[in-house]
């Protein structure tokens, strides 16, 4: 991991509140994997004081590229850099996605899906055949498609549409003829974790990850603020372990989910 | 010639004044990627416990304006541990490491010191009486006058390590309890430790701590730490170690002219890693452009009249 700078390429809104960030960083994107995340610094003026922890979304050559939204005072920042501009960043950091043999299953909710681009792209690149599950509120990231390699099987599900599927997760079940094994990457809110972890519940022969969204304070493993509850040992005790170091890139059956 | 930057807190000497804060450097792993650790004056490191603490609930921390809202709740892995697994990295170190210790009872704060005091790399104790996020000890002890002298003297008997003692700001006067920290044989104080505040989510309607109530710290509290650093100077005679909000060298200069003998940072290293060399730096240039040949120069300046 670096402490480094790059140099913005490219902005382009996409959508309403949607934009796409491209940065040019060979250091950074000689070490990244799919899963890992950059620490962006966006104010020389300490104010917002905190780096934005970015997931990767995909790379291209020596670039990197964010999918975001603006969400808050950080995001604004970041949409408003333009190519030339200069950017601080840390990283790659933190536990990339593990790639287990099987079935290749991967299910993003929302934009949270965005890292998923990447890891497409990578077990494409090894061969595998991947199977690329999106749930969208309507048809807002319709691009996505045009990211994805071709070959690769990519599924929508809409929440507005009439009928199913509307959740991503209904798109699921499908794929799990137990004859073979499956390994399940997920990226998206937590209640969609807890609904493929009662999908998987029982079924042997599934590997399933997900990435943990958190917080950040530092992004290396100081500040203990960006914490997950796991279940880890012989005994499966509760533990906080750090989103920055030990994820975000967790097993599904280890992670204790969020009840709301 | 070259500016002298070495000082000296208690039996310490010092290459340089600027010291980690406790609980922003873990104990320097982290952050070697990024810097050599040599660079720094003295690595402070996160506060240890007697037993294993998980810590407080999540979130642990909100960004406020110029500054974070903190409440970890002291999450570590206790003094076994720590002699296992962190001593070991701790001992190849070329720089002083002095350990923050933090306790529920006095006789935890004894156990700790008694243990880390048969540490060879441990070359001092930062005595955490002013840890705003747990329920029971720190802040407890730290407001109080009378208990900030019976455990620094109780200390005093048990180690010969050099003893700091971290103030609080939650307080009236800060200076009649760096006083008592005084009266009760301690090295040193460090201050200031983080301000107790809070923050809302109005669409949740509710605290967005885990912990509801957190430590304030970054630039937002600058001023505030820089006033205490000068009252306390003028009440009392062992060394102060400066903090609170310190991002750059000239933030580094007004504590010591305040008062600081040595300066801690803190929040800065979440966001620039290489916050301590740059600011060592800093130091070195506005030394040479003032003609001033060492740093202890500097000290309590800001005091002096006319």
């Amino acid at each position: 991991m670096y402490l480094t700078e790059g140099l913005i390429n490219r902005q382009e809104q996409l959508a309403q509140d949607i934009f796409l960030l491209e940065v040019l960083a060979p250091q950074v994107v000689g070490n990244a994997r799919p899963g890992q995340f950059v620490h962006l610094g966006l104010s020389t003026t300490y104010d917002p004081l905190l780096r934005r922890p970015m997931s990767i979304f995909n790379v291209d050559g020596d670039v990197f590229k964010i999918l975001y939204q603006v969400v808050g005072r950080g995001t604004r920042l970041m949409s408003q850099f333009t190519r030339g501009d200069v950017i601080d960043i840390l990283g790659p950091l933190g536990r990339c996605f593990q790639t287990h043999e099987g079935k290749q299953i991967l299910i993003g909710g929302g934009l949270g899906a965005a890292p998923l681009i990447f890891l497409t792209r990578k077990l494409w690149q090894q061969g595998y055949h991947v199977h690329l599950l999106v749930g969208m509120k309507d048809n807002e990231l319709a691009f996505l498609q045009d990211e994805v390699p071709e070959g690769c099987d990519m599924c929508f599900s809409r929440e507005s549409a009439l009928e199913s599927p509307r959740m991503v997760t209904e798109l699921l079940p499908s794929f799990l003829e137990m004859e073979e094994r499956v390994s399940i990457y997920c990226c998206g809110p937590q209640a969609m974790y807890r609904e493929i972890s009662r999908i998987c519940e029982g079924l042997e022969n599934i590997k399933a990850q997900v990435a943990v969204d958190r917080h950040m304070g530092c992004g290396v493993g100081t500040c203990l603020s960006c914490i997950v509850p796991v279940r880890r040992g012989k005994r499966r005790e509760q533990v906080y372990v750090r989103a920055c170091v030990e994820g975000p890139v967790f097993d599904l059956e280890e992670v204790v989910l969020d009840e709301s | 010639m070259k500016a002298d930057l070495t000082t000296k807190i208690g039996p310490i000497t010092l290459d340089n004044p600027i010291f980690t804060a406790s609980g922003t450097y873990g104990t320097g792993k982290e952050y070697s990627q990024y810097i050599s650790l040599s660079q720094l004056g003295a690595l402070v490191t996160k506060g240890v416990t007697l037993d294993y603490r998980s810590g407080n609930p999540y979130p642990r921390m909100v960004e406020t304006p110029a500054g974070i809202l903190n409440s970890i709740g002291l999450q570590n892995g206790g003094v076994d541990y720590f002699i296992k697994e962190e001593i070991p990295h701790l001992e190849k170190l070329s720089i002083p490491v002095i350990v923050n210790i933090a306790g529920r009872r006095l006789r935890d704060y004894e156990e700790l010191a008694r243990r880390l005091s048969e540490q060879p790399a441990v070359k001092g104790l930062e005595v955490n009486v002013s840890c705003p996020n747990v329920r029971e000890g720190g802040l407890a002890f730290g407001t109080n006058p009378r208990l900030v002298y019976e455990i620094t003297s109780r200390l005093r008997k048990i180690t010969q390590l050099p003893l700091i003692v971290k103030l609080t700001p939650n307080v009236s006067d800060v200076g009649q309890i760096a006083l008592s920290a005084q009266e009760g044989g301690a090295d040193a104080v460090s201050l200031i430790n983080t301000l107790l505040g809070m923050e809302v989510d109005i669409w949740k309607q509710k605290p967005i701590l885990g912990n509801i109530f957190g430590g304030l710290s970054g630039p937002a509290v600058k001023p505030v730490a820089l006033r205490m650093v000068y009252q306390v100077y003028q009440r009392i005679k062992i060394p102060i170690i400066g903090m609170g909000g310190i991002t750059r060298g000239e933030d580094a200069v007004a504590f010591m002219l305040a008062g600081a003998k040595a300066i801690a940072l803190g929040t800065v290293n979440f966001v620039n890693p290489k916050a301590p060399v740059q600011i060592k730096e800093f130091l070195l240039d506005y030394m040479e452009k003032q003609g001033i040949c060492s740093v202890e120069e500097l000290v309590g300046k800001a005091h002096r009249k006319g």
